[in-house]
């Protein structure tokens, strides 16, 4: 399912980019250039009922996404920046999105398009670790065993590069203590039984009908046919990633968090 | 202009020629002619089985495509093709009538309607399920709100006629059905507060024959199921193609959800004829009998799935039957000619009602309406089951079912009716990791599991079931596939490197048996080799 979630997903993103040359002259003149950040609470409250409302519908409740993309992301395909962004909220997609903008007026607008901005961000809190000291124990720790930043690292877990855009505090001090409360997406963990009975437990890659191929924590690539296995079972909620909670001191994990907060930023 | 006469002659000529070509007797003897593939479920009983036994369980491993046909068009392909006397008609998004060769897909013709630049698609993705085909003309609805009569040969527009307004939400994307001089039609919007409908339209001219509401208004009947004024805006849209008995006269239409979908506060009562089937007298519209599935929805349930009409002994009795795998999770058994209940039981996880009650109505729990914090329920809101086909076969006795395992933390928030803007109330948080899927047989009198041939995701792909002995049916992972109709095991697959999210359909091409499925941006075209 997480496979055919991003499919689908990847299928309207693909047509986003298509029609990207033809959103029409309907597009904003007037929009507020305020910062989408500079929202306060007033305006956030109006864009999330504006959210629940006309968004929702597409894009899940919590902006993760249903027949629309999901909204969980630092950048948007079609909208590179907040002018970008408000453009689409105003004038929609033709064949895709609605145009809320003639209904919603230049200021709801702008305060939808907030409440889009920070659906992607866990409150507005500020890192109060020591970054460097961070940086330091993610390298002491082997994280990059299993992690990509900038180019270097295994690729087995996700690639943190921009992780600081993407995921908000709260959620980075509960990945590295409870890997297994959230995992991410294209990250299932699945194990395979084979009739000879040797079990092959890892990262699910790729699921169809007649095959799995699963990356084994020593990073190597297995494919099976499903006929030939005796079990296959995908483990919910389960996390190859080891929990840090009781092996890094509070400060540490702070410290930790404040490294990767600040990954991605510009 | 004595040669602009002759050229109109030769015109007539040449239509008289083509008159006629798929009668409406044609159709009511679809299953007598399996070489073709007739109307969207494959006759009017909505069966979608074929008696062609060329492939069997004994050959089918040595299935391969033999052409590919792609697709330009933005948007969803969830085609189910009409193939008829050399011709193969399938529609692409956004509403694009394309009429192929079937030995070589190659295209003949295709009608390309231009989109308004304002087009609403509130609650579904731009897409079409397929065309009508009656005499020498092919029908098919249009995303903004139209429907439009081809010439089968050349795709001429012979006429063009508006259903409803766009601008309110108003669209269509499902297959008409052609019956005796009439094009059957429904309406999407469900999302949008519209007030659904079915419409009856003269084959001929386009002109409205009837129109038959699926929410009352204030007078009629059923009206009293409302709050207040609620019905004005309370949907019950009709957006998948309904079954017909020819013998009878009716048809049997399934209707959407209420509107707003997750926020029942504001149309307290059984919200009729939301979340039912009815059955319409077809020359006048008339509803002979209603059956209502869910009600008071507030998840989203509509009714709309394909109601299979089939010749059952339920309780050592032969019944005239309708029986349909229900969003909500149930599968039910009516009996055809009046609409009485007579069975249901869960096909697939359900976690809302203790059961069905001996009236059909659902025994529902506490505590699984939506809230605002978020109420995890099963199945999600695009149900246990959706659009994409069943079967049932005669010969095995079971009924075909996409099954989509999944549930859903369902949310309410506030609903405010404004024309033409989304009008859901709420909106769910699917549990998508832990979901799957199946193509599960069931016995299609009890609705009890004969068997399940397992999926990695919940299913879009509807099936097709054969007398070779097969069921075939595809995966959002790409796979086609034919499995023992039986035993449920697979006994072939072919990987077509795109979502499988449409209806199989088989057929004879040069007298040898075919089998076509679309899939990803493509309609793919299978047979035995030479």
């Amino acid at each position: 399912m997480l496979i055919s979630f991003r499919r689908s997903v990847s299928v309207i993103a693909a047509g986003l980019l298509a029609i990207s040359t033809w959103v029409p002259a309907t597009a904003q003149t007037s929009t507020p250039t305020r910062p989408l950040a500079a929202a306060d609470a007033a305006d956030l409250t109006e864009g999330k009922r504006l959210y629940n409302a006309q968004c929702a519908l597409c894009h899940g409740i919590d902006g993760s996404g249903g027949y629309g993309p999901s909204l969980l992301r630092p950048t948007f395909v079609r909208a590179a920046d907040d002018a970008g962004l408000v453009t689409i909220v105003s004038a929609g997609i033709p064949g895709l999105m609605p145009d809320f903008g003639r209904a919603n007026g230049v200021r709801r607008t702008w305060q939808l398009a907030a409440f889009v901005r920070s659906l992607n961000r866990a409150g507005t809190e500020r890192a109060t670790g020591d970054p460097q000291n961070g940086l330091a124990i993610y390298q002491k720790r082997g994280c990059a065993s299993c992690h990509v930043i900038s180019g270097a690292g295994r690729a087995l877990g996700p690639d943190l590069s921009d992780i600081g855009v993407r995921r908000g505090l709260s959620y980075l001090k509960q990945s590295i203590v409870e890997p297994a409360a959230r995992v991410p997406e294209g990250h299932v963990v699945v194990s395979a039984r084979q009739k000879n009975g040797t079990s092959v437990r890892g990262v699910r890659v790729s699921e169809d009908a007649f095959w799995v191929h699963i990356r084994d924590t020593s990073g190597r690539l297995h494919a099976f046919r499903i006929g030939d296995l005796t079990e296959l079972q995908r483990e919910a909620g389960a996390s190859l990633m080891p929990s840090y909670g009781t092996v890094l001191s509070p400060s540490d994990l702070d410290d930790v968090v404040a490294y990767l907060a600040g990954l991605g930023a510009k | 202009m004595r040669r602009v006469m002759l050229a109109a002659a030769a015109m007539l000529v040449s239509g008289a020629a083509l008159t006629g070509q798929v009668p409406y007797q044609r159709l009511v003897d679809a299953a007598r002619e399996p070489g073709a593939w007739l109307t969207y479920s494959g006759g009017y009983s909505g069966q979608r089985h074929s008696t062609l036994d060329q492939i069997t369980t004994a050959n089918v491993a040595a299935l391969r495509p033999t052409w590919v046909y792609q697709v330009a068009g933005q948007g969803q392909m969830e085609t189910s093709a009409i193939v008829v006397d050399g011709m193969m008609y399938v529609t692409e998004p956004p509403t694009t009538v394309t009429a192929l060769d079937p030995r070589n897909g190659r295209p003949i013709w295709s009608y390309v309607r231009p989109m308004p630049s304002d087009l609403r698609l509130i609650g579904f993705p731009a897409t079409n399920r397929g065309v009508a085909i009656l005499d020498d003309m092919v029908y098919v609805g249009s995303l903004d709100g139209a429907l439009i009569a081809l010439d089968a040969q050349t795709g001429a527009v012979r006429w063009e006629t508006k259903v409803a307004d766009n601008g309110t939400g108003h669209s269509i994307t499902m297959a008409p059905l052609a019956v005796r001089g009439k094009v059957i039609v429904g309406i999407s919007g469900g999302e949008a507060g519209i007030r659904g409908f079915v419409d009856a339209y003269d084959a001929r001219t386009g002109k409205l024959v009837w129109r038959t509401h699926t929410v009352p208004v204030k007078g009629e009947p059923g009206v009293d199921t409302w709050a207040g004024e609620s019905w004005k805006t309370g949907a019950g849209a009709t957006w998948l193609t309904g079954s017909f008995d020819p013998e009878l006269n009716l048809l049997y239409w399934g209707t959407g959800n209420p509107g707003p979908d997750w926020n029942g506060d504001v149309r307290l009562g059984d919200n009729l004829y939301t979340s039912s089937v009815l059955a319409l007298d077809a020359d006048a519209g008339t509803m002979k009998w209603y059956f209502q599935y869910t009600p008071h929805d507030v998840h989203d349930w509509d009714a709309n799935q394909i109601q299979v009409l089939a010749d059952l002994e339920i309780n050592g009795r032969a019944r005239k039957a309708l029986v349909t795998a229900n969003r909500n999770g149930f599968y039910y058994v009516l009996d055809r000619v009046t609409g009485e209940f007579l069975h249901a039981a869960p096909y697939a996880k359900q976690t809302w009602a203790r059961g069905i009650d001996a009236k059909g109505r659902p025994i529902v729990l506490p505590n699984t309406e939506p809230t605002p914090e978020g109420n995890l329920v099963y199945p999600s809101l695009q149900g246990s089951t959706n659009w994409p086909s069943p079967s049932f076969s005669p010969q095995t006795g079971l009924f075909y079912v996409p099954v989509r395992e999944m549930g859903s933390y369902y949310y309410k928030t506030d609903a405010e009716y404004e024309a033409g803007q989304p009008f859901t109330g709420g909106g769910e948080r699917r549990l998508a990791d832990e979901a799957w899927g199946a193509v599960r047989a069931l016995d299609a009198r009890t609705g009890a599991k004969v068997w399940d041939f397992r999926l990695p995701s919940p299913s879009w792909s509807g099936v097709l079931s054969t007398a070779g002995g097969l069921v075939f049916s595809g995966s959002n992972e790409g796979n086609f596939y034919a499995l023992d109709a039986k035993a449920g095991t697979p006994l072939w697959q072919f990987q077509v490197g795109g979502m499988v999210r449409s209806n199989p359909t088989t057929f004879l091409v040069d007298g040898r048996q075919h089998v076509s499925v679309a899939a990803g941006r493509a309609v793919f075209m299978f047979a035995l080799p030479d």
